[in-house]
C-alpha cells in the first residue's frame, strides 16, 4: 500500500513534468523557450560544477589526454617513449593518448571540440587557435624555453608553443628512371616541364600524389611549393591583405598556377590511379617505381634515411617565377582551456622541451624536422635530408599561407576547403570558378568564427 | 477495462529518456538553425537567413544531386529486383532457404567492414584491377573510385549489393500473406501468370511493398557510412552525401546554425516523403 | 501436359542460374575478404581469389599487436553497448507500451504519436545539439552516456511494436490476475512479459545489431571505440596493406556472421518484422 503511494507520488511529479514538455510540442513558440532555458539552467550548473572538479582534482593524481597523429615516421613508438619518459619522472601524473583518425585532421580535433572529448594537449594547436577560448595561454617561464622569432600571438595572448620548424614540399626522384632517361636535375621550370615531358614521352608516369584516401596529399604538395611561393614573392604581406579584405585569392598569380598545374594533369604526368590512393599507398607506389617523381616534404627524406634508402634523390622545384623561395612551417602545441589540470600540462611541455632533449630529438629526428627551442637540439643527417638542405641553402623561407599562425591566419576550415578544391581542379573543374570559391569560402568561415 | 487507474509511470522512463535525448536535442536543432553559431561563441539570431543559404550553396547542391541520384537508383533497383528474387525463393525447399540464408548476409554485416572490403577491392590498386590486369584485360582497367561518374556507382553497387536481401526478405513476408486459393481461382478463370502476377500478387502485396519502397528511400536519404568510408566525399566534394555535407559543416566547419538548417530540411523531407508513401498506399490498399 | 511439364522445367533451371549467379554475386566480396585475411600481401594482388594454403597468420598478428588497436576494450565496449542499451531499450520501451495499449485517455493517445515521431527523424539532425546538451550538463562522453543515447533512439520502434503486440492480446488475463490483488508492477512482469516475448527476440535483433554495426554514433559522440569505430581509426589512412584491412574486417564481421548462421530465423525475421510493422 505504502508502496504504491509513494510511485504515485513520483508518477504525479513526472506527469508534470511530461505535461510541461508536452505541451511544448504542440506549441512552437513554447519549446524554443524551453529548450533555451534548459540550456541556460544547464550552463549555470556547468560553471558551479566545473569548479567543483579543478579542486578535487588538484589533490588527486592527474590524467592528461595527449591529442597526437602518427605517420609512416612518427610513430606511436615516439609518443609512447614520450608518455613513458614524463610518467617515470612524474608518477602521479597519467597520460593518454588520443590518436586522430580520417583523413582530415583538422576536421577531426574539430569533431572532438564539439563533442566535448577534446585532448588537454594537442600537438596541431596552429589549426585551431584561432578560434577564441579554445587555448590557455601560455606561463612565461614555458615560454622562455623557446626561440623568440617562432613564438607567435593570438589577440596579444600566447597561447600555443611551437614544436617544430619543417621544411616542406622539394621533389623527389627515382635516380634509377633519371638515369635511364638520361635526366638531371631540373633548375628551372621549362627544365622541370621538360624532365616531365621526357618521362612521360618514354612512357613512365612522371609524378604521384595521393586522393581521397587523404585529401591533403593531392593539391597541397604542389601548390606549397610553387603557390605560396609564388603569392608571397610577389606580395609579402598576403595574409594581412587577405584578412584586411584589401587582397583576394582571386588573383592573377592563383590562377595562373593552378593552371598551369592542371595543364600537368591534363598532359597525363600524374598517376591516373593517384586519386584512390591514401599518401602512404601513393609513397608506396612511388618508392616501387610507379612514378619517377614525387613532391614532398622533408619527413619523406628523413624516411628514406631512417630506411638507409639510396634509390632516391631530391631536387627543390624549380618556381614558376625564377624566384629562390621556400616553405618551412612551424606546428604548436596547445593545452586546452577546459584542461582540468593545466599545471601538470605545461610539466608535460616543460619535459619535452626543456629537461630531455633525448625525447624531442627521437620526434624531430623521426619525421625530418628541426627545432625551436632557445638552445638548438640537432642530431646527425643522413644523406637525403643533408642534400635536402643543401638544395635550399641561400633560400629566401616564407611560412605557408594557410597555416601562418597568429592575427593574420586563415580560419579554420579553409585549408581542407582548399584540399578540396585541389581535388577538383585535378579532376578537370574551372581553375576560375574554384578559385573564386576560396574567396567566397574564405569569407564564409571567417564570419562563422 | 473501464478506466483502471493505469499509471504513467510505466511509460515515465522512455517519456523521460526519449524527451531529453531526442526530443530536446530536435527543437535545440530548430532553435539552432535560426541562429549563426558556432557552438562556442555568441548566438546571433538570424531568422531565416541559414535557411535562404540552404538553397543558395553549391557545395550542398551538389551533395543534392548525389543523394538524389543514388536514392533513385537504388530504391528501384532494390525493389524491381527484391520483388523478383523473393518470387524465385518463395517456395519452401532446402535450396531457396539456402539462397535466403545467402543473400541475407550483407545486410547483418557492419557497413563499415563492407565499405573496406569494396574499398579493397575497387580501388585503383585493388583487387578487381589486378585481376583485370592478371586476365590480361588491363584495358579494363578503372580509376573507379578517383572519378566521379564511376564513384558514385561503385556506391550505389554497394549499396544495391549491401541492402538487396533485406528488400528481397520483405517482399518474401508479404508474398507468404497471399492465400493460396486465390492463385487456384486466377488459374481456372484462365490466367496466365501475368494475370496472377497483376490481379493477384500486386494488389495484395501493396503494404509490404510500401514499406519497402519507404524503408529504402529513408536508408538512401541518410546514406553516410559507406561514402565516408570508401571516398570520404571525394575526390573533391563529389560523392557527397546530404548527410556527409551536414556532418562537415557542423562539425568539421563549426557551422552549428547552418547545419542545423541543413538537417531540419533534411527531417522535414524525410516525413513529407513518408507521410505521403503511407497515405498514397493505404489509399491503394483500400480498393485492392 | 507433357510439354508444360518440360516448360516448367527449363524455366526452373534459368530460375536456379539466375539465383546461383546473384548468389555469387553476393557472397564474392566476402569471400574475397575472408581467404585474403590469411595471404600475404602481394599474394592477394596477383592471385586474389585462390584458397590459402598453408594459411598464413601474419595480418591477424599484426592487427593483435597493434598498439593502436586495443581489440579486447573495442569488443568489450561494443558488447557493453549492444548488451545494456538493447536490455533497457526493452524494459522501458515494453512498459512504456503496456501503457500505451492498455490506457485510452486523450493523453496516452496523444503519447503514442509523441513517441512515433522518432521513427522518421534523421539521427543526422540530433548529434550536434546532443553534443551540446551534454556538454552544458558536464556528462563526460563515453560508453554509459551512450547507452542512453543507443535507447533513446530506439524507443520509438520498440514502443510502437510493443503497443500493437500487446493490443492484440486479451486483457482477460490481467483482469483475473488483478482481482487477486497483484499490483500492475507483478501484473506486468509477472505475466505480460513472458506473453509478448516473440516480440521481445524480434526487437532484441533489431536493436542489437543496429547497434552492434552503428558507427556514425560512436564516431560523432565523443569517437567511442566500438569495434566499428576502433576498425576504422585503426585501419585509418596508413595501411597500404590490404591483408590487414581484410583482417580488421575479419575481427568485425566474425562475430556478426556466426550469431547469424546459428540464429538465421531469428535474425531475418527480427529484421524484416520489424520494418513490416514498424
Amino acid at each position: 500500500m505504502k508502496k504504491r503511494k509513494l510511485t504515485a507520488l513520483a508518477l504525479t511529479v513526472c506527469m508534470v513534468g511530461g505535461m510541461v514538455a508536452g505541451c511544448g510540442s504542440t506549441d512552437a513558440k513554447g519549446t524554443t523557450d524551453t529548450a533555451a532555458d534548459t540550456k541556460d539552467t544547464a550552463a549555470t550548473e556547468t560553471a558551479a560544477e566545473d569548479k567543483d572538479t579543478t579542486d578535487k582534482a588538484s589533490g588527486d593524481a592527474a590524467t592528461l589526454t595527449f591529442g597526437v597523429f602518427e605517420t609512416d615516421n612518427i610513430t606511436a613508438e615516439i609518443w609512447q617513449n614520450m608518455i613513458d619518459g614524463f610518467e617515470k619522472e612524474n608518477p602521479d601524473i597519467k597520460v593518454e593518448k588520443v590518436l586522430a583518425t580520417g583523413d582530415d585532421r583538422q576536421a577531426f580535433w574539430k569533431t572532438m571540440l564539439s563533442s566535448g572529448s577534446f585532448p588537454d594537449i594537442v600537438v596541431e594547436a596552429q589549426k585551431l587557435a584561432t578560434m577564441d577560448g579554445i587555448f590557455a595561454e601560455v606561463p612565461q617561464d614555458i615560454q622562455d624555453l623557446f626561440d623568440p622569432a617562432t613564438l607567435c600571438q593570438y589577440d596579444g595572448k600566447c597561447i600555443t608553443v611551437p614544436s617544430f620548424r619543417q621544411y616542406k614540399m622539394q621533389c623527389y626522384y627515382n635516380k634509377e628512371i633519371f638515369k635511364e632517361l638520361n635526366l638531371e636535375e631540373p633548375t628551372t621550370w621549362d627544365e622541370f616541364q621538360n624532365v616531365c615531358k621526357t618521362i612521360k614521352d618514354a612512357g613512365k608516369t612522371p609524378l604521384m600524389c595521393g586522393g581521397t584516401g587523404d585529401i591533403w596529399a593531392t593539391g597541397e604538395p604542389f601548390w606549397i611549393a610553387e603557390g605560396d611561393t609564388s603569392l608571397l614573392s610577389k606580395y609579402p604581406d598576403f595574409n594581412k591583405d587577405l584578412s584586411e579584405g584589401n587582397q583576394k585569392w582571386n588573383n592573377e598569380t592563383t590562377v595562373d598556377v593552378l593552371t598551369k598545374w592542371q595543364d600537368m594533369v591534363n598532359a597525363g604526368y600524374y598517376y591516373e590511379g593517384a586519386m584512390s590512393l591514401s599518401y602512404s599507398q601513393a609513397a608506396e607506389e612511388f618508392k616501387k617505381g610507379t612514378a619517377a617523381m614525387m613532391i614532398d616534404g622533408s619527413w619523406q627524406a628523413a624516411g628514406l634515411d631512417g630506411e638507409k634508402n639510396e634509390d632516391f634523390g631530391v631536387f627543390a622545384v624549380p618556381t614558376i617565377d625564377g624566384s629562390k623561395t621556400t616553405v618551412a612551417d612551424c606546428s604548436y602545441w596547445g593545452v586546452s582551456e577546459t584542461c582540468k589540470n593545466k599545471d601538470a600540462a605545461f610539466k608535460f611541455i616543460k619535459y619535452v622541451y626543456g629537461d630531455n632533449t633525448d625525447v624531442y630529438k627521437a620526434y624531430l629526428q623521426s619525421d625530418g624536422l628541426y627545432s625551436t627551442t632557445k638552445e638548438p637540439v640537432t642530431y646527425e643527417q643522413g644523406p637525403v635530408t643533408t642534400k635536402f638542405i643543401d638544395n635550399i641553402k641561400d633560400w629566401d623561407t616564407v611560412q605557408e599561407i594557410i597555416v601562418l599562425p597568429g592575427e593574420y591566419a586563415a580560419p579554420s576550415g579553409m585549408q581542407s576547403f582548399m584540399d578540396k578544391s585541389f581535388q577538383n581542379i585535378f579532376n578537370g573543374g574551372d581553375v576560375q570558378s574554384e578559385v573564386e570559391s576560396w574567396d567566397t569560402e574564405y569569407q564564409r568561415l571567417k564570419d562563422a568564427e | 477495462m473501464k478506466k483502471k487507474k493505469m499509471s504513467f509511470g510505466f511509460a515515465a522512463p522512455a517519456f523521460v529518456i526519449y524527451t531529453v535525448l531526442l526530443v530536446i536535442p530536435i527543437l535545440m536543432a530548430f532553435y539552432f538553425s535560426l541562429n549563426k553559431w558556432n557552438g562556442f561563441n555568441e548566438m546571433t539570431f538570424i531568422g531565416l537567413n541559414n535557411y535562404l543559404n540552404v538553397f543558395k550553396d553549391s557545395r550542398l547542391g551538389n551533395a543534392v544531386g548525389n543523394t538524389a541520384v543514388i536514392s533513385i537508383v537504388v530504391v528501384l533497383v532494390v525493389n524491381v529486383l527484391g520483388l523478383g528474387l523473393a518470387m524465385l525463393v518463395n517456395k519452401a525447399s532446402a535450396k531457396s532457404n539456402i539462397f535466403r540464408t545467402v543473400f541475407f548476409i550483407p545486410f547483418v554485416l557492419s557497413t563499415v567492414a563492407i565499405s573496406f572490403v569494396w574499398k579493397s577491392i575497387l580501388s585503383y590498386n585493388g583487387v578487381l584491377n589486378s585481376m583485370l590486369t592478371a586476365l590480361g584485360q588491363s584495358g579494363l582497367v578503372g580509376n573507379w573510385l578517383g572519378k566521379q561518374g564511376p564513384a558514385i556507382v561503385c556506391i550505389i553497387l554497394v549499396e544495391i549489393w549491401r541492402t538487396l536481401g533485406y528488400h528481397m526478405m520483405l517482399y518474401l513476408a508479404a508474398l507468404q500473406t497471399v492465400p493460396q486459393e486465390l492463385y487456384e481461382a486466377c488459374t481456372v478463370d484462365g490466367g496466365n501468370r501475368w494475370d496472377k502476377f497483376r490481379n493477384v500478387t500486386l494488389p495484395l502485396i501493396i503494404p509490404g511493398m510500401s514499406v519497402s519502397i519507404l524503408m529504402s528511400i529513408i536508408n538512401e536519404l541518410r546514406m553516410y557510412d559507406v561514402v565516408k568510408i570508401m571516398t570520404d566525399g571525394g575526390p573533391g566534394y563529389d560523392t557527397e552525401t546530404v548527410v556527409y555535407n551536414i556532418v562537415s559543416q557542423g562539425f568539421s566547419n563549426n557551422m552549428v546554425g547552418y547545419s542545423s538548417a541543413i538537417s531540419v530540411v533534411l527531417f522535414l523531407v524525410i516525413g513529407a516523403i513518408s507521410i505521403f508513401i503511407v497515405t498514397k498506399m493505404s489509399g491503394k490498399e483500400v480498393e485492392a | 501436359m507433357k510439354s508444360m511439364h518440360k516448360e516448367k522445367r527449363r524455366a526452373n533451371i534459368v530460375q536456379n542460374v539466375i539465383l546461383i549467379l546473384l548468389g555469387i554475386v553476393v557472397v564474392l566480396p566476402i569471400y574475397i575478404a575472408v581467404v585474403n585475411t590469411f595471404k600475404q600481401s602481394d599474394l592477394i594482388l596477383n592471385d586474389p581469389l585462390s584458397i590459402p594454403i598453408p594459411p598464413i597468420l601474419d595480418n591477424i598478428i599484426s592487427v593483435l599487436k597493434n598498439p593502436n588497436a586495443n581489440l579486447m576494450q573495442m569488443y568489450g565496449n561494443s558488447i557493453i553497448l549492444m548488451v545494456a542499451g538493447t536490455a533497457i531499450t526493452i524494459v522501458v520501451a515494453s512498459m512504456a507500451a503496456y501503457y500505451l495499449a492498455r490506457v485510452s485517455t486523450r493523453f496516452s493517445k496523444s503519447l503514442r504519436i509523441y513517441f512515433l515521431i522518432g521513427i522518421m527523424v534523421p539521427y543526422v539532425i540530433v548529434y550536434l545539439p546532443l553534443c551540446i546538451l551534454l556538454r552544458n550538463m558536464n556528462i563526460p562522453f563515453g560508453v554509459p552516456i551512450l547507452i542512453f543515447v543507443f535507447v533513446s533512439g530506439n524507443i520509438s520502434f520498440a514502443s510502437f511494436m510493443y503497443t500493437n503486440y500487446i493490443h492484440s492480446l486479451p486483457i482477460e488475463l490481467e483482469e483475473a490476475a488483478s482481482i487477486d490483488g497483484a499490483s500492475q508492477f507483478q501484473i506486468f512482469w509477472q505475466i505480460l512479459f513472458p506473453l509478448i516475448r516473440p516480440c521481445t527476440v524480434t526487437i532484441a535483433i533489431f536493436v542489437g545489431l543496429g547497434i552492434w554495426n552503428d558507427f556514425q554514433t560512436p564516431l560523432l559522440m565523443g569517437q567511442v571505440k566500438t569495434i566499428t569505430v576502433g576498425i576504422y581509426t585503426a585501419v585509418g589512412p596508413f595501411s597500404a596493406n590490404w591483408g590487414v584491412v581484410f583482417a580488421y574486417v575479419f575481427f568485425a564481421a566474425v562475430p556478426v556472421i556466426v550469431a547469424y548462421l546459428c540464429a538465421q530465423k531469428n535474425f531475418i525475421n527480427g529484421l524484416t518484422a520489424g520494418a513490416l510493422k514498424g
